[in-house]
């Protein structure tokens, strides 16, 4: 009887142990029912809220701003729309001749006090520029972003989510959204 | 003079004063030098050598044996300590009223230095030019004006660490902190900006200044705002004036978060001008020395 209950005791032990040991391994995956509930509410959301928006694009060029209007993919996530927005934005300064080539937007993120954390794949300015040159790059993306209505109050510029360095704008601290310059 | 004769009456010293630490003896036998004297103190008798012993001393008068006063080294050490004293309180007197405060002093920062090159105009660098400009400058303020007192952030050569000028400047107390910058311009007329230091500029407006508190480095320049607004558009005028600057078109006086002002105290405007040819540089200089005659009155 006692060879039995100890036989018994071992196999329910390893029963446990190789069910622990295979969630561990994720053998075995537990997929809680909130869980699952909030997966399809996002990807309802997500299907629902696309559509097709027209954005204006500003740019400083001849001592004067200019518009320009264009028609993109428009999202519930707002840091979707601000990718979108200012990726098209550079592709304009580029072809304006104002900023280099092959600038674009890697990763763009607003935190809970409405900062936005916009992260490029290589300095946005020219090195020879004016000191005014280079603010009305930056209060070009600053106008087209709040022009567009996103819901941000400050920005901050980044290089490989490295803080932006330059020779004379401090870029350091958050930039109000409303910009510097009347 | 007559402070320091006044001085010598207050603090005359009196013959009666007793000897402080060791009594002097004067010895002046025959067939010993007359100029010869002997010092007693717990470490023994040592030669003392006077000009004239016998005019020094008085011994034996009287028959009574008496400390020898030594008048010419009481009346030495009183006119010492009279000096000291008149000396001393000249020096009070300066520094009560210092006349090195009726002079301007400003410091001028030409960009770049030995590592940071600058932007290229021509064939030339911006530290280059900036250099040039600078003590141009200087030489013209200090050539036309007596009460102004110009200084330099760095010579050539030097490497200028972050924040080291504000230091400089915030430790010297300058009046005034001008930083100047060049880049190439190809349009005609090359323009010039104004710029001064600001973070927010809503919030930065409504700074009370308040002088027993501790400031931040980036918010240093909170003390004298309203200031460098001002001066800063004195001299926006003067580059509008057709009349004094004729070969730039100014853009603005803009409070931007400009990297080089950060930390300083005094009213600081950075001068950032467009060059179509490096030689124009010199067409700066009348306009900024107006503008800072201006700033002065």
């Amino acid at each position: 009887m006692k060879s039995l209950s100890a036989l018994f005791l071992t196999v329910l032990c390893f029963i446990i142990g190789f069910a622990f040991h295979a969630y561990q391994k994720e053998w075995v995956i537990l997929l809680l029912p909130y869980q699952t509930a909030d997966i399809q509410t996002q990807t309802q959301a997500d299907d629902a809220t696309y559509s097709q928006k027209k954005i204006v694009l500003f740019f400083w060029k001849h001592e004067q701003w200019h518009k320009e209007h264009n028609s993109v993919i428009w999202s519930s996530d707002v840091t979707h729309n601000v990718k979108t927005i200012i990726n098209n934005l550079l592709t304009l300064l580029e072809d304006e001749k104002i900023i280099d080539t092959d600038i674009q937007l890697l990763s763009a993120v607003i935190t809970s006090n409405k900062e936005l954390f916009l992260s490029f794949n290589k300095d946005l300015f020219n090195a020879q520029a004016a000191t005014h040159a280079k603010l009305m790059v930056i209060h070009a993306l600053l106008k087209t972003l709040h022009e567009n209505k996103i819901p941000v109050q400050s920005v901050r510029f980044l290089v490989h989510h490295q803080i932006l360095t330059d020779d004379h704008l401090n870029f350091s601290i958050p930039w109000p959204i409303m910009g510097y310059v009347q | 003079m007559s402070i320091i004769k006044s001085l010598q009456r207050i603090f005359s010293i009196q013959d009666n004063t007793p000897p402080i630490t060791h009594s002097l003896h004067c010895r002046k036998q025959e067939g010993q030098p007359p100029h010869t004297g002997f010092l007693n103190s717990e470490q023994g008798r040592r030669p003392l050598s006077y000009p004239e012993p016998s005019i020094l001393c008085n011994t034996q008068q009287n028959g009574l044996h008496k400390n020898i006063k030594n008048d010419r080294v009481a009346q030495t050490l009183q006119l010492k300590f009279t000096y000291v004293i008149a000396g001393f309180i000249i020096l009070s007197t300066l520094n009560l009223h210092p006349t090195t405060n009726d002079q301007f002093t400003i410091m001028i920062d030409p960009a770049g230095d030995a590592k940071h090159t600058g932007r290229l105009i021509q064939d030339t660098l911006e530290r280059g030019i900036s250099l040039q400009c600078a003590e141009q400058l200087k030489a013209t303020l200090t050539q036309k004006f007596k009460t102004i007192r110009v200084i330099l952030t760095r010579v050539p050569g030097e490497t200028i660490q972050p924040l080291q000028n504000a230091s400089f400047a915030n430790r010297l107390g300058v009046d005034l902190y001008v930083s100047l910058y060049f880049y190439y311009e190809p349009e005609t007329p090359a323009h010039v900006t104004l710029y001064h230091y600001l973070e927010n500029p809503v919030t930065d407006a409504w700074h009370k200044p308040m002088h027993l508190s501790l400031y931040q480095v980036n918010q240093a320049h909170l003390l004298n705002l309203k200031t460098t607004q001002a001066w800063g558009k004195i001299m926006l005028d003067v580059l509008r004036n057709r009349t004094i600057s004729k070969f730039f078109s100014p853009r603005g006086f803009i409070g931007i978060p400009f990297t080089p002002l950060v930390g300083i105290k005094a009213p600081a405007i950075a001068v950032e001008v467009g060059l179509k040819n490096k030689q124009d540089w010199q067409q700066i200089i009348d306009p900024l020395v107006i503008a800072i005659e201006r700033i002065m009155q």
